[in-house]
């Protein structure tokens, strides 16, 4: 009998019992029952693991019934509410990027749970808001978050800052900034840059994201109008219906932004009483009744290691404003790197041949360069010279013929050699394992990076074979530290 | 014979009759496949405490729309599901320093202390497992919660008990190719 595979291993140490034969091997061969104890070990602390939950068991239940009994008891939730809960847990990211930031997208979720739900004596008000942004063309606001940390080691302070410009029917511009601050602030600090990213999208055209800190662009698909009608706040509010979210308290009027402005605290009826959800700030233009600003507080102090405080304000909102059809060209910016990935056929061949062409001249290996987030070192000039040299030394057996032939070849992978660097520029959303993958690894990946549409990665193997991967797929390929701080795209990445 | 067991369906009713007790005996049933779903659709084992805490509150609190008062496993699983997704949501805008990502953390068994080999094999199982696709996390952790009973987990997930296992096997087998070689090096390193 040939060794047993590793499934048929697990399937033993998993449900024994009912493979005879299999055992049978494992008894006689050494190789097998060792593999098996190797097995054995990682099942033992799977169990481990999970046998420290059972330890808690009684204490965490105890917590549950103490906290039930502050609570009222289980009373009638509203259909409404519950829609509500449903629609803004359902946002995707890329849903929130179309509406316009992925941190002002909670607030505008927030506000149509407002305009949503009315109280019985707000209704007419409400109403009247909810008409007036249906017609909206267009807007801007700005978005100011401030999450600190301030319990730990790790105290700090980070503060994002978004400007959004939004044209009908799919026109959008937003630049997010984010700040990073140790606490307490050391004197004079003014705080660690971390992002400064810019997005423009304009419809019939590929969108273009800017890293204005790494001085670098790539381009994007143009974002699907349909995508951005369903997530947009002109679109939500076509989904109204009747809700009855409490107006908690009413602030009066005052002058807010050179304008007379009624405030209401809201209640949203979150489940957990402590949440900002539950006294949120809306402030409306009396004259327009479209909100001119809206804030919540959140924090979780309960927890000595790990404790925050979070504040959002969406303000200075302005509604049908003039904007200058240039705000949203997706325009290249000069004397940055473009790092926009290949999304064709053709150039992923190019890649290919000029790879090919490496694995040739150096006895079956690829350009052993190192490639991590932040540096890499595939620089195509580097490259071809290298192969310059590789292919005057297999020439030296050849004649001057196949010598020259040789020189040729090199001379033509250069737009291939070029389309990688390019791509690896990008080093956080991007794989290279020259230094360990060659050509006899068909199995593994030597290069990857996002496809253009879906959330899935184009990726070539040692073999060279390139094929689109969904993300589960590239998930199972690439080491698990890759995977786990796999770098989020939603900055580059509207599709996905 | 009859069990004298009460069934859902009568601790829903005394719960909502005042009965605090008889939701802590719902918890008892279900606090383990509810573990294994918050754990599993989220990928965060060191926060599944508080998930599990938040889907049993909202249980509580929506207990009244419950339809059909002897589904509650399935409805609590649902719940579960949600807070699990609204996790995962969490731990991405961690990645964009919004919030520091949570470091994985295992905690010392009571009974001695763990070596640091121990403690880093375990955070290496730990780190392995959020990479598979989430019903085979789902079903590793409802395996090993409900300790090794393949049968119950198999219909507190609403699986036939073959496809079950075949499941855990297929999670453990691609687990044990994510982890074993790298121990293997590991070990290789260190003679």
């Amino acid at each position: 009998m040939t060794c047993l595979t590793n499934e048929q291993i697990v399937k033993l140490v998993v449900q024994p019992g009912d493979e005879v034969a299999l055992a049978a091997h494992i008894d006689a061969c050494d190789a097998c029952r060792s593999k098996m104890q190797e097995v054995r070990q990682l099942t033992d602390r799977l169990a481990a693991i999970h046998s420290e939950a059972e330890r808690t068991h009684a204490v965490a239940r105890a917590q549950l019934l103490a906290k039930i009994s502050t609570i009222d008891a289980p009373a009638k939730k509203t259909a409404a509410v519950t829609w509500f809960s449903q629609q803004i847990s359902r946002l995707t990211i890329r849903q929130r990027l179309a509406a316009g930031g992925i941190g002002l997208t909670g607030a505008f979720g927030i506000l149509l749970l407002i305009i949503f739900a009315s109280s019985a004596e707000r209704l007419s008000a409400m109403e009247r808001m909810a008409k007036q942004l249906r017609e909206v063309t267009s807007f801007s606001y700005e978005l100011e978050e401030i999450s600190d940390r301030i319990t730990g080691d790790n105290r700090r302070s980070i503060k994002r800052n978004d400007v959004v410009y939004w044209s009908a029917p799919a026109s959008l511009r937003a630049t997010t900034k984010i700040v990073k601050l140790p606490l307490p602030p050391p004197p004079g600090a003014v705080g660690e840059e971390t992002v400064d990213v810019e997005e423009i999208y304009t419809k019939g055209h590929r969108g273009i994201l800017i890293d204005h800190k790494r001085r670098q662009f790539f381009r994007t698909p143009e974002m699907p109008p349909d995508d951005f009608d369903d997530s947009s706040p002109v679109n939500w509010l076509q989904r109204m219906s009747k809700g009855s979210v409490k107006i908690v308290a009413d602030l009066g009027t005052k002058q807010l932004y050179g304008n007379l402005a009624h405030g209401y605290v809201v209640s949203l009826g979150h489940p957990d009483p402590k949440s900002g959800q539950n006294a949120i700030h809306l402030w409306v233009d009396t004259e327009t009744d479209l909100p001119i600003e809206y804030r919540y507080e959140e924090s979780d102090t309960s927890d000595e290691v790990d404790s925050w405080k979070s504040v959002m304000r969406a303000y200075n909102c302005r509604w049908n404003i003039e904007l200058d059809d240039e705000l949203f060209l997706p325009m290249e910016p000069a004397g940055y790197d473009d790092t926009t990935w290949p999304r064709d056929e053709k150039s992923v061949a190019a890649m290919v041949d000029a790879l090919r062409l490496y694995a040739v001249l150096s006895g079956g290996h690829y350009p052993r360069v190192s490639h991590k987030p932040g540096v890499t070192g595939f620089h195509g000039d580097e490259i071809q010279q290298e192969m310059f040299r590789l292919a005057a030394s297999a020439a030296q057996s050849q004649n001057e013929k196949k010598a020259a032939e040789l020189h040729q070849q090199v001379e033509q992978v250069k737009a291939g050699l070029d389309l990688i660097t390019r791509a690896l520029k990008n080093s956080y959303h991007t794989g290279y394992y020259g230094m360990e993958v060659t050509h006899n690894d068909n199995e593994k990946l030597l290069m990857w990076w996002p496809a253009d549409v879906g959330d899935g990665y184009q990726v070539i193997y040692g073999d060279l074979r390139a094929e689109n991967l969904p993300l589960a797929e590239w998930f199972k390929l690439v080491p698990p530290d890759v995977a786990a701080s796999r770098t989020p795209l939603e900055y580059s990445k509207p599709n996905e | 014979m009859e069990s004298n067991q009460p069934t859902n369906a009568d601790l829903v009713t005394a719960t909502l009759a005042g009965n605090r007790e008889a939701f802590g005996q719902l918890y008892d049933r279900y606090v383990r496949i509810v573990r294994a779903v918050v754990a599993g659709v989220s990928g965060d084992w060191p926060g599944a405490d508080d998930m599990v805490q938040e889907t049993f509150l909202r249980g509580y609190r929506n207990l009244t729309t419950l339809r059909g008062a002897d589904r509650f496993g399935a409805w609590v699983v649902g719940i579960a599901r949600q807070v699990g997704r609204e996790r995962r949501r969490t731990l991405r805008r961690d990645r964009h320093e919004f919030r520091d990502p949570q470091p994985w953390l295992i905690e010392s068994p009571a009974d001695g202390e763990m070596s640091v080999d121990d403690r880093d094999q375990l955070e290496l199982v730990l780190r392995s497992m959020s990479q598979l696709e989430e019903r085979e996390r789902i079903a590793i952790h409802a395996f090993y919660l409900e300790q090794q009973d393949g049968r119950r987990a198999a219909d507190l997930l609403g699986l036939s008990r073959s496809g079950f296992y075949a499941l855990v096997q297929r999670a453990v087998a691609r687990l044990a190719a994510s982890v074993l070689p790298r121990e293997r090096k590991e070990r290789t390193v260190e003679q």
